[in-house]
Parts: structure tokens; C-alpha cells; sequence
């Protein structure tokens, strides 16, 4: 295959890996319910100084995330998904989960894959897994706009509080914001005027659903996320083929990064699939077969993409740095 | 645009479209619509000639024109266009063949060979059940489609009038899509002239699904398809679980194999190390047929193929036939998309799949 000139916008997930300690009683620098397998990567080491930061983790015990060090704050704003890792419904968490937000540590609890968007300068913390019902665990990612991570913890309010709804608008399940649901689109997912723009502005892009794409896709833009300049997406995938029929290549006017990865927390460098996508105008070919991020700085162009095959159901997210995704084709 | 490296290995099939065809088969059994093309005008002068069509009407393909007999060996195939009902062909044929005029009968999906100046025909469809009819392809390893006609059911005028026509097309520089002979010494085709033997019924192979998608091979039988099978290699989601394939030993040693199946879902068709891309030592074609007797031009899939050492990806996406000569690199292909089931027919002229990988 002729010419790598986009290699370097591939990597593995593992370049991000985070080496999670043992738990230990007393002095515990990480909580009993973190991360089994978490990977972070940032946009001034990994992300090509894109203005962001992600974490992709999978959770199978129960317990405070952060140990000691509960509550805390970034100055930028972030958003955390919360999902369960059954291929088959997208609907499933597996686990109940507590988060802490605002100074007073409101606390809010859920049991269904939920977003809680954290804005800027909004102390939050801990997050704690209260209980795990799914036998493989659960999985989360985040989204924080800023290439370095920065984080400051604070001591622990005196008393915490129950929840008063003060922040109840920054926690929401995933469900309302489902497309693609078991393979077909939801027609619940915008309301009518929207679903009808949306609807003529695929239809002028010639743009169809491939076989390849989504069983379950759920996404949010920056309206459902309290303005933050975002759209992020979660789905599951099983099926190969072309991802989108009738377009070649497209750009955005912003950063973006697409993240393939398995679903087993055991291996979590196994992606069960092999998955061809176009880099540039050159249309140069990549092959993905492992758990991996493809970073697209704004005005790269990419796509096609096809699933070649599939031998275990993986899971994609991409983050997207507007608050719509905004397509531009070009071939 | 200038064109691209190896276009020129990349055959649509309609380029064979011949005009006028439904008038010219009218109430025989031969092709309601066909596309048949021929190394000398459209392959690049590979030793092949091929056709692929749609077929619902009954009676004899060639009224009073057969026996016939050819220079080169022929498979001629009979294929049904179930997906699902890999051995239903959803018609019945008589098949007369040798100088004997043996009869053969058969309602299932079947391949006929006959060797190279070996007499076969009439072909007379008795009965069509599928509502959409069945298919047929011819394999000949000719590039000069040649046929001497030898039967003795066409009266002085209308011979007259063929070679008339015949040597016009000539004169005006038109190469027809078959050159024909009417030899002096001719078979009379009835009743009283055919046979019921069993002289030639090796020529008659049932098209099973016997690919390693639907079976376990035996390992002499794995050797057929050189490197295919070898490093872990294994079909992908591209592939059919219904595929047929025939090798030189199956059919009196004649020097081709080949693979035909009706393919359904998208995805990579061989899977394994490498980038996949291989050579043969013989030529080979690749077919990409549309499964819609209402247009033959629609293939119902879009599909991706690298040709060429530095894999260059082309896209087919309408009935097709990819020239593959010998030594040439390719592959991976890929099936992008489905809407409807497409027919792929893999033809290559060794007795077996000898199959190298590059990378």
C-alpha cells in the first residue's frame, strides 16, 4: 500500500495506559472501585495538541474511584459516560454508580449507561460504584476539553448533602439521546422539526447506513450536554461492511478522534475485528485490529470506513470537538 | 481523469451487450437477456471465452443447429438463483452429447463438460418451476468463440442466409460473436438417433456446495488450492457457505478450475496474516454478476478489490469481469454492501488453484 503519511494519527489505546496500584488498606493512592484496565490519553502527549483529554476504563468492583482524594475540580468542562459493555443492549449498565457534585457533594445515583456533564470549575467527586451486576463490569470514558489534564483536589466538606436537584440537570441517561437502536434508527431521538432537517440534510448528502454500522449508537451534542462544545457518541458494533453508502470522504472544521475498542476488560487490547479506514485526500488505507484512537486534526480528511470482519461485537465512541457534527465531503 | 493503472483489467459486462438478442432467441430455450465475452475482443486475449445470463423459456437452445462441437474444452453450467437453495435450479433439462447423442436428463444445478471437438448438444429445457427462471454460464477456453454446427435442421436458405451474413460482417471488418462452420457431414437429431447409455455421464457433475465453508477437506484435497488454505487462512464474512468448486480432475482433466456461488453479506472474503494480495501461475477472471433477471445490469453490491503489487483499490459496484493474468497481484477483495445477492464466478485455467501470497 503506497505512501504513510497518516500513520502517526493511529495509535493503540495502550499508549495511554494508566498503571493502576494494588489497593492498599490506610495509604491507598487509588479507591477500591477503580478502574481495572483505564487508559488516558491527552492531547500534548497522544492527541496532537488537540484541546482534549480522554479516559476509556473498565470497572468491575465496588467502591470509592479515587480513594482519599475525593473531591476535586478541573477549569475546563467534562463529560462522563457511563456505559454498560452488553453488545446487545445498550440500555444495560450493569452496575449502580453515586456521583458526587458541587461543592456540597450533592449526591446522584443511577443504574442505567448516563452522562454527567461536569462544566468548568464545578467541584465534583467522588464517584463511587455501589454495586456491579454485570459479570464482565462496566465501562466509562471522559471527555475533558483541555490537552493537558489538570486536576486539584480539595478537602472534603465537613457535611455532605443529600441530593436537592440543584445539579440534577448535569446527570442524564443515555436513552433519550439512542439513534440506532438493535440496528434501527429511533425516530423518538429528535423532535419532528429537527428529525426532518436532519432527515433533508442526509438526504441531499446522498448519504445511506452501511451494513457495517452501528447496532446501538447513541449520541449527544452539545444541547443535550449544557452547552458544552461537544458531541460525543457511544455505540456497539457486530456487523461488517461499509460504514456509510454513497459518500467517500469527509472533513469537520474541527478536532475530532474516533476510538475503536473491545469490549472485554480482560483484554483490552483485543478489538475482535479488523476495521479499513481512509486517511487524507489520498484515500490512505489503514488497518485497525486492536483497541485504538484515530486522531483527526480539523480538516483531515477521512473515510470510507469498512468493518472487514467481526468475531467479537466491539464498542466505538468518537468526540467531537462542536456542539454539532458537522460533516463536509469532498469526494 | 487519466486512467488508472489497471482499468484496463476491469471489464464491465456489459461491453458484451449484444442488441437485438431476445428477438434472436424468441421462443427457444436459450437466454431471455446474456452477456458474452471473449478473450479476442474483451479479455485481453486470455484463452477464454464466457458468458452469464437469465433463462425462463423452453425448447431446444439451437433449433435444428445441433450437435455442435468446438475447438476447445467447455464447462457449461446450470445454476439455480436461491441463495439459500444452493441446489435447487428451479428447471429441467435434456442434454444429448457424444457422437452417440446420449441422453441426459437433469432438474439440479449441474455442470456439463465436453472436451475439446467432443459433439454435444441438442439442449432442450422441458420444463421451467422457478417463477424466476434459472441461470447458465459457459466456460470455454477458447478466445475465439468457434463453433462447427452440425446438425442438419436448418434448410439450404437459411444457411444460405447465415453465411451470407457471415461474410458480410467480414467484409465490413465486424467480428461476430461466434465464428461459425457448417460442416458437410451432419447428425440427424431425432428419436430413432439418440441413445440411453451411461458412456458419458462423468461429464455430468452435480453442483454441490463442497467448499471448505461447508465441509472439512481432506488434505489431498486442501493441495488443490495451493497457499489459499495454508498459515491459518480462513474464509471471512464475504464469503458464501454455498460455493461450488470444480477443479481439472473433476472434469476429465481439462485445464480449469472453478468456483461459483452466490454471495449474500458484506465483509472481507479470506481472512489471515499479510495483506493478502496473491498470484496464480495461469490466467484468471473473476466475475461479478447481478442475481435480477429484470436487469442484468444491476450487480445489488458494491465491492472493493486490490490489483496490482502497490494495492490499488478499485470499486465494483455493476457486473464486472476482473482480469487477473498470470503472475499479476491481487486481492484482498471486500464486500462493502448488499442489497441484493450477487453471483461470483472465479475462472482460472490450471487444473488446480495454485495460489502463491506476496505479502
Amino acid at each position: 500500500m503506497a505512501g504513510r503519511l497518516y500513520e502517526h494519527l493511529i495509535k493503540p489505546l495502550s499508549v495511554g495506559n494508566i498503571k493502576t496500584q494494588p489497593v492498599k488498606k490506610g495509604a491507598f493512592e487509588t479507591g477500591a472501585g477503580a478502574a481495572v484496565k483505564k487508559v488516558w490519553l491527552n492531547g500534548r502527549d497522544h492527541l496532537e495538541n488537540m484541546n482534549l483529554n480522554f479516559t476509556w476504563g473498565f470497572y468491575k468492583q465496588v467502591g470509592d474511584w479515587h480513594g482519599r482524594r475525593d473531591l476535586h475540580v478541573h477549569p475546563y468542562p467534562e463529560c462522563h459516560l457511563f456505559v454498560g459493555l452488553d453488545t446487545a443492549n445498550v440500555n444495560y449498565l450493569g452496575a449502580e454508580v453515586e456521583c458526587r457534585l458541587g461543592p456540597e457533594q450533592e449526591s446522584y445515583n443511577f443504574s442505567e449507561p448516563s452522562v454527567v456533564i461536569v462544566p468548568a470549575g464545578l467541584p465534583h467527586g467522588p464517584v463511587e460504584t455501589k454495586r456491579i451486576y454485570s459479570p464482565g463490569g462496566f465501562g466509562s470514558y471522559s471527555a475533558g476539553l483541555s490537552s493537558i489534564p489538570e486536576t486539584l483536589w480539595q478537602d472534603k466538606p465537613a457535611q455532605t448533602a443529600k441530593s436537592s436537584g440543584k445539579y440534577a440537570h448535569l446527570v442524564k441517561p443515555l436513552k433519550p439521546f439512542i439513534l440506532t437502536e438493535r440496528g434501527k434508527l429511533n425516530p423518538a431521538r429528535f423532535p419532528p422539526e429537527l428529525a426532518k432537517q436532519r432527515a433533508e440534510n442526509l438526504k441531499s448528502s446522498r448519504m445511506k447506513l452501511g451494513p457495517g454500522n452501528a447496532d446501538h449508537l447513541a449520541w449527544m451534542f452539545g444541547s443535550d450536554l449544557d452547552g458544552t462544545k461537544i458531541n460525543m457518541d457511544w455505540g456497539f458494533f457486530s456487523s461488517a461492511g461499509l460504514w456509510h453508502r454513497g459518500v467517500g470522504a469527509h472533513v469537520h472544521a474541527v478536532d475530532e478522534v474516533l476510538v475503536f475498542t473491545g469490549v472485554d476488560s480482560d483484554k483490552p487490547d483485543y478489538l475482535g475485528a479488523e476495521i479499513e479506514i481512509d486517511l487524507g485526500k489520498e484515500h490512505e488505507r489503514h488497518l485497525i485490529t486492536r483497541s485504538s484512537v484515530v486522531i483527526l486534526p480539523a480538516g483531515t480528511p477521512h473515510a470510507p470506513i469498512v468493518t472487514r470482519w467481526v468475531d467479537r461485537p466491539f464498542a466505538f465512541f468518537s468526540i467531537n470537538l462542536a456542539s454539532e457534527s458537522v460533516m463536509q465531503f469532498i469526494d | 481523469m487519466a486512467e488508472r493503472k489497471y482499468e484496463h483489467l476491469i471489464k464491465p459486462l456489459k461491453i458484451a451487450e449484444m442488441k437485438g438478442q431476445g428477438q434472436a432467441f424468441r421462443n427457444t430455450g436459450n437466454a431471455d437477456v446474456n452477456r458474452w465475452l471473449n478473450g479476442r475482443d474483451h479479455l485481453n486475449g486470455v484463452e477464454l471465452n464466457f458468458s452469464w445470463g437469465f433463462y425462463t423459456g423452453l425448447g431446444d437452445w439451437h433449433p435444428g443447429m445441433d450437435p455442435h462441437v468446438h475447438p476447445y474444452p467447455e464447462a457449461l453450467v446450470f445454476v439455480g438463483l436461491d441463495p439459500h437453495r444452493p441446489e435447487y435450479l428451479g428447471a429441467k433439462i435434456d442434454f444429448y452429447i457424444g457422437k452417440e447423442l446420449e441422453f441426459h436428463t437433469f432438474d439440479k444445478p449441474t455442470a456439463v463438460i465436453a472436451p475439446g471437438g467432443f459433439v454435444h448438444c441438442p439442449l432442450i429445457t422441458t420444463n421451467v418451476n422457478s417463477p424466476i427462471g434459472y441461470s447458465f454460464f459457459i466456460i470455454s477456453l477458447g478466445a475465439d468463440p468457434t463453433t462447427a454446427w452440425l446438425g442438419d435442421g436448418l434448410s439450404e436458405e437459411q444457411l444460405k442466409q447465415r453465411k451470407e451474413m457471415e461474410a458480410s460482417a467480414a467484409q465490413r471488418g465486424v467480428k461476430l460473436p461466434m465464428k461459425s462452420s457448417y460442416p458437410k457431414q451432419r447428425i440427424h437429431f431425432c428419436e430413432e438417433t439418440i441413445t440411453h447409455g451411461h458412456l458419458y455421464d462423468k461429464f455430468y457433475i452435480p453442483m454441490k456446495p463442497n467448499t471448505q465453508t461447508a465441509r472439512r477437506l481432506k488434505t489431498a484435497e486442501k493441495e488443490q488450492y495451493g497457499d489459499m488454505l495454508k498459515d491459518g487462512r480462513k474464509p471471512g464474512p464475504g464469503l458464501s457457505g454455498n460455493a461450488v468448486w470444480l477443479f481439472g480432475q473433476d472434469m476429465d482433466g481439462i485445464k480449469l478450475n472453478f468456483c461459483w456461488a452466490i454471495h449474500t453479506q458484506p465483509g472481507l472474503w479470506m481472512r489471515g496474516p499479510g495483506k493478502g494480495a496473491h498470484v496464480h501461475p495461469v490466467d484468471e477472471v473473476l466475475v461479478f454478476a447481478g442475481t435480477d433477471p429484470s436487469d442484468i445490469d444491476c450487480l445489488g453490491a458494491e465491492i472493493q478489490i486490490d490489483l496490482g503489487p502497490e494495492h490499488d483499490r478499485y470499486i465494483i459496484d455493476k457486473p464486472t469481469a476482473v482480469i487477473c493474468p498470470a503472475g499479476f497481484p491481487h486481492n484482498p477483495i471486500v464486500t462493502r454492501w448488499v442489497d441484493r445477492p450477487f453471483g461470483v464466478l472465479m475462472i482460472s485455467l490450471g487444473t488446480q488453484h495454485e495460489t502463491s501470497y506476496i505479502d
